[in-house]
């Protein structure tokens, strides 16, 4: 009883709150509302997509906020049913789908995008975009991607001759010439150990293959004591042991480890696409840095060319005063003009089709990967159970450091994901495997029905 | 009770009572109830599990468990020391050596920061690279690598120094003040009876002082379970398994992973355990009353 | 003080020159940190990661700006001296109220409300934090100072209410009486006879007050997420954060070496009154 006059009485605060605020413009249609978490992008390039959505959708105003913390700001405003028109925040987005507090935006996705003669479902990438799948609905849209990729140290291969491997005991070879020059092969951030998720994941899909590699993201039965797994988690234990990761490396912070591998002390570094925006303000100048994907595993049966994404969201709250606005900005926030100046500026890829025009010298590897590759995956189930992702993260230390054998972390993992299957409060979430969803073959990256214009073709002197 | 009398009771309790029960009283009533409830916290939405929280805490959850170990690790090494320490230094700055007041306000001072501040400086002393407790062992490490402190397969070790750095003072400067009221005549008699100093310590000192360690063992105890800052802010939000304890596990359920009725049990069973530490404490250390 | 005289056990048993050995570890233990912070903070990165124990070749001041500037602790430290300040008045004038009426008066209930301040001494703040959270929201006082305060104020309630009716109870009612006679109504003779009288008190229960609420953090955390708001625990781990992607060490130790500061000399001046503070409580206690 309390309970309940409790909430009713923040309910008749908050509402009363409510009445005086300003939401009338907003019901309106005359203003849009957007929150943003604000990290490493910044907030300038979405106070510049404000402006412009402002000046090409006259009368409309929108009111962009940004803050490090906007989940604990956001939390209050949902809860009194009143939150903003879209937001992109830290938040479990599959919880709040599920609740019925995201606005389905399947409908505005049948709809033109801006600047293109496609709908908006069709600029998006297909893979990403299937990511954001609930129960059929699409309650989000990805935004900025990043791929899975190893970095290395350009000029340190060509003072060495070193090659780039393309195969899995190539890559092996190299690590052993690297130690033998003295300098660690491979930074790490063990502080965080996930970052090693990416490294055993592509070692499973290269050796087993999409059925069980989408298996484990969904989380099915027995899907982590799949032999393959066991195999590719001995894999990463052996690295250590040769010796392919900098010593000391457990300790290490993500910038630590990163600003070994910038100041020479480590050849190479298994990171996202994210790395050189990250290290911006750190790398010394005339460091040259790219990328290369994971390398193939000879007889393995998944295809060498996939990759690893992880990917941002955007999200329509569906009590917001002004729904068809937010989404609207959403929209214009993921045209291809903007995605392309995005890409630019922040130095990171986007999840809309041709959004590569201005990606940097370092990222053009990964804009090459994207294209060639036959599917990518991204490892949902971190987002969708965190416990997972905390139990992943710890159970990697723990593989890596020795202290459990192969055989153990991976029957912890499923015992994690046994635990999390019988647990009644949680919503499960699933992702078509590509081969399911009909993509087919070479279905990342369909050819674009708009391409620009070769060098030599004009359209003008 | 005259009008005067009763107008000043009334108008005098009325603030601290209306201000204890609405932020105090009233929420800790409503935590017992909503942790009845599965609940994320965005939503109005919440069901009735009943004592489902709990007994998937107590049962089926062993993360908690691990930050239980970690809080009873917290909770007994530090004390220990704590206790050992304040005593020994207590004791010396009582037998009239120079200096006495010098040691003891430097001891005290760093109890004064806060405990954020304490952890960002002993993170900067443990920082591999340039840090300063790398830099006074090196001459002892005979080229060896650096030792990483803050590793997480060992860092609850490294939580021990800032905490005993912080505390020790504070301890220092109570058992300074249950120790300065012993009568030294006390202490001339056993030592005309023969009693050496280890034994005056143990039949003299330590009886009486009983009733200000004890005290000093609750605080240290309650502490040690509702220790936050330090894992907090050393981990920089990312507390793992290794470094996990109940409070910032608490923190983590209730606010990150949207689990607010589930933080919320872990939170009655904090205070059900710092209810039960301190029982235990106190009958532990019941002895009989020393009169002097 | 009398203890030349009393030659303890301890110093007999070790041996004088090997107890100041230990001693003077320890307060090296102390005081090292805090010079190698201070010199540390006018280094730049070279030197920094150089090696920790040669001086700076020419101090960095621009580090201390840096801090202010960019990291914000100026604000940061406003901030906390306007929150602290205005909590300590506030507890120190509510709970005395509360005690004095508790400890001098006799009615139907004085013992349930007492014990029911007491018990709250027993309870963890962290059971109390989520539904303050939504509490506090709900009066719309949610990332305001006056929420932050009221917060503070209700859980210093049951440790200050608990020193002071220690005091008060001490204190002789003849003076009250007096007061009484000469024509005072009870709440003058309390203000103008009483309450100076428990000054001790006050002043041991403001130097704790402040020095909690100083460096309170948890409930600090939850109840402010705006930037300008912040108090100094939360602008100082938000500096830590930060460390992990900026780079400038120097204005990081910089920052602390700001925060220190001030708790130095305030600490100078006003250790005397901390440690009788604390030697008093626990002698009533």
């Amino acid at each position: 009883m309390k309970f309940r006059a409790a909430i009713a009485l923040m309910l008749l605060a908050a509402a009363a709150g409510c009445a005086l605020r300003q939401n009338a413009q907003r019901r309106a249609g005359k203003e849009i509302e957007v929150s943003v978490f604000l990290g490493g992008y910044g907030l300038d390039f979405f106070k510049d997509v404000a402006r412009t959505y402002e000046e090409t959708h006259p009368g409309v105003k929108v009111n962009l906020w940004g803050d490090p913390r906007n989940v604990e700001k956001l939390r209050p405003r949902f809860l009194a049913g009143d939150p903003p028109d879209a937001f992109w925040a830290w938040m479990p987005i599959w919880r709040l789908a599920d609740g019925g507090v995201l606005h389905p935006l399947d409908k505005e996705l049948d709809t033109p995008a801006y600047g293109q003669p496609l709908t908006w479902r069709q600029s998006f990438l297909p893979g990403p975009l299937s990511t954001t799948l609930v129960q059929g609905r699409t309650y989000f849209v990805p935004t900025d991607l990043s791929v899975f990729l190893i970095w290395y140290n350009v000029r340190m291969f060509e003072e060495h001759g070193w090659m780039v491997p393309r195969t899995w005991p190539e890559f092996e070879s190299l690590c052993e010439k690297i130690k033998r020059a003295g300098i660690a092969p491979i930074a790490f951030q063990g502080r965080y150990p996930g970052y090693a998720t990416a490294i055993l994941l592509n070692l499973f899909q290269r050796r087993a293959g999409e059925g069980p590699l989408f298996a484990l993201i969904n989380s099915e039965k027995g899907a982590w004591l799949h032999p393959d797994l066991e195999q590719s988690a001995r894999t990463l234990r052996e690295m250590v042991v040769k010796g392919y990761f900098q010593q000391g490396c457990m300790g290490m912070t993500h910038t630590e480890a990163q600003m070994e591998f910038v100041n020479g002390g480590a050849a190479m570094v298994t990171c996202g696409t994210w790395l050189k925006a990250e290290m911006r303000n750190a790398t010394p100048k005339g460091f040259e840095m790219s990328c290369f994907n994971y390398p193939a595993i000879p007889g393995g049966k998944g295809d060498a060319s996939v990759a690893g994404i992880s990917l941002g969201y955007w999200c329509v709250p569906s009590k917001a005063a002004n729904v068809k606005g937010g989404a609207d900005f959403v929209k214009w926030l993921t045209s291809l003009d903007n995605a392309n100046e995005f890409c630019r500026q922040k130095d990171t890829l986007f999840a809309i089709r041709g959004a590569d025009r201005y990606a940097a010298k370092e990222l053009a590897p990964a804009v090459q990967v994207l294209k060639r590759a036959r599917y990518t995956w991204s490892p949902m189930m971190n987002n969708w159970y965190p416990e997972l992702s905390e139990r992943l993260g710890d159970g990697l230390a723990s593989l890596m450091t020795g202290n459990i054998t192969p055989r153990e972390f991976c029957r912890r993992i499923e015992q994690t994901c046994e635990r999390i299957r019988r647990d009644a409060r949680t919503s499960k979430y699933r992702i078509e495997a590509p081969a399911e969803h009909g993509l087919g073959t070479h279905a990342t990256m369909p050819p674009h029905p708009n391409p620009p214009p070769r060098r030599g073709e004009g359209r003008g002197p | 009770m005259k009008r005067d009398a009763r107008r000043l009771v009334v108008l005098f309790l009325l603030p601290a009572c209306v201000v204890y029960a609405v932020l105090f009283v009233y929420p800790v009533i409503s935590s017992l109830l909503l942790s009845l409830y599965d609940w994320d916290g965005f939503t109005q939405q919440r069901h009735f599990v009943g004592l489902g929280n709990f007994t998937r805490l107590l049962g089926d959850d062993p993360i908690f468990w691990t930050a239980l170990k970690h809080n009873a690790y917290l909770l007994s090494v530090p004390t220990a020391i704590i206790l050992a320490g304040a005593l020994f230094f207590a004791a010396a700055l009582t037998s009239g050596i120079r200096g006495a007041r010098f040691f003891r306000i430097t001891y005290f001072f760093p109890n004064v920061m806060s405990m954020v501040a304490i952890t960002l400086l002993w993170s900067f002393i443990y920082n591999p690279s340039f840090g300063l407790l790398n830099a006074v062992i090196r001459p002892f490490q005979h080229g060896k690598s650096a030792t990483v402190w803050l590793d997480p397969n060992h860092i609850m070790p490294s939580l021990v120094a800032p905490i005993v750095w912080c505390a020790l003072g504070f301890y220092l400067v109570l058992f300074l003040a249950g120790m300065e009221n012993i009568p030294s005549s006390f202490y001339d008699a056993a030592k005309v009876d023969g009693a050496n100093a280890w034994q005056q310590f143990r039949s003299i000192t330590m009886p009486l002082m009983w009733d200000v360690i004890t005290v000093a063992v609750v605080f240290l105890v309650i502490g040690g379970l509702r220790i936050f800052d330090l894992i907090y802010v050393m981990a920089l939000g990312y507390p793992n398994e290794q470094s996990q304890v109940i409070s910032t596990y608490l923190y983590e359920q209730a606010f990150t992973n949207a689990h607010m009725g589930y933080g919320i049990a872990i939170a009655v069973v904090l205070f059900v355990l710092v209810f039960a530490a301190t029982a235990i404490a106190m009958r532990l250390m019941r002895r009989e009353q020393v009169e002097y | 003080m009398a203890a030349s005289t009393r030659a303890r056990p301890v110093g007999r048993l070790f041996g004088l020159g090997a107890l100041y050995v230990v001693l003077a570890t320890y307060a090296a233990a102390v005081v090292l940190p805090m010079v190698w912070l201070f010199y540390t903070s006018l280094k730049n990165n070279e030197e920094i990661f150089a090696s920790a124990w040669r001086l700076p070749h020419v101090p960095h001041w621009e580090n201390f700006v840096s801090a202010w500037v960019r990291a914000g602790i100026g604000r940061y430290f406003l901030n906390s001296v306007l929150v602290t300040t205005i909590s300590v008045a506030l507890i120190l004038l509510v709970s005395a109220m509360a005690a004095y009426a508790l400890t001098r008066f006799r009615f139907r209930g004085n013992r349930v409300i007492f014990y029911a301040f007491l018990a709250g001494l027993m309870v963890p703040s962290q059971l109390a934090l989520v539904p303050l959270f939504f509490l506090v929201n709900g009066m719309g006082l949610l990332d305001t100072y006056a929420g932050l305060i009221l917060v503070y104020i209700a859980f210093s309630l049951p440790f200050t209410v608990f020193v002071l009716s220690g005091f008060f109870r001490t204190l002789p009612h003849e003076l009250a009486e007096a007061a009484l006679i000469d024509g005072c109504t009870q709440i003058q003779a309390f203000w103008r006879v009483m309450l100076p009288l428990a000054k001790p008190g006050l002043v041991t229960a403001a130097i704790f007050n402040f020095l909690g609420i100083w460096n309170e953090y948890l409930f600090a955390l939850v109840m402010i997420s705006s930037e300008r708001l912040r108090t100094l625990p939360l602008g100082l781990a938000n500096l830590l954060m930060v460390t992990h992607y900026e780079n400038d060490w120097g204005a990081l130790f910089a920052g602390l070496v700001m925060v220190m500061i001030p708790t130095l000399a305030v600490y100078c001046l006003l250790q005397g009154q901390i440690t009788k503070g604390i030697t008093v409580g626990a002698l009533k206690g």
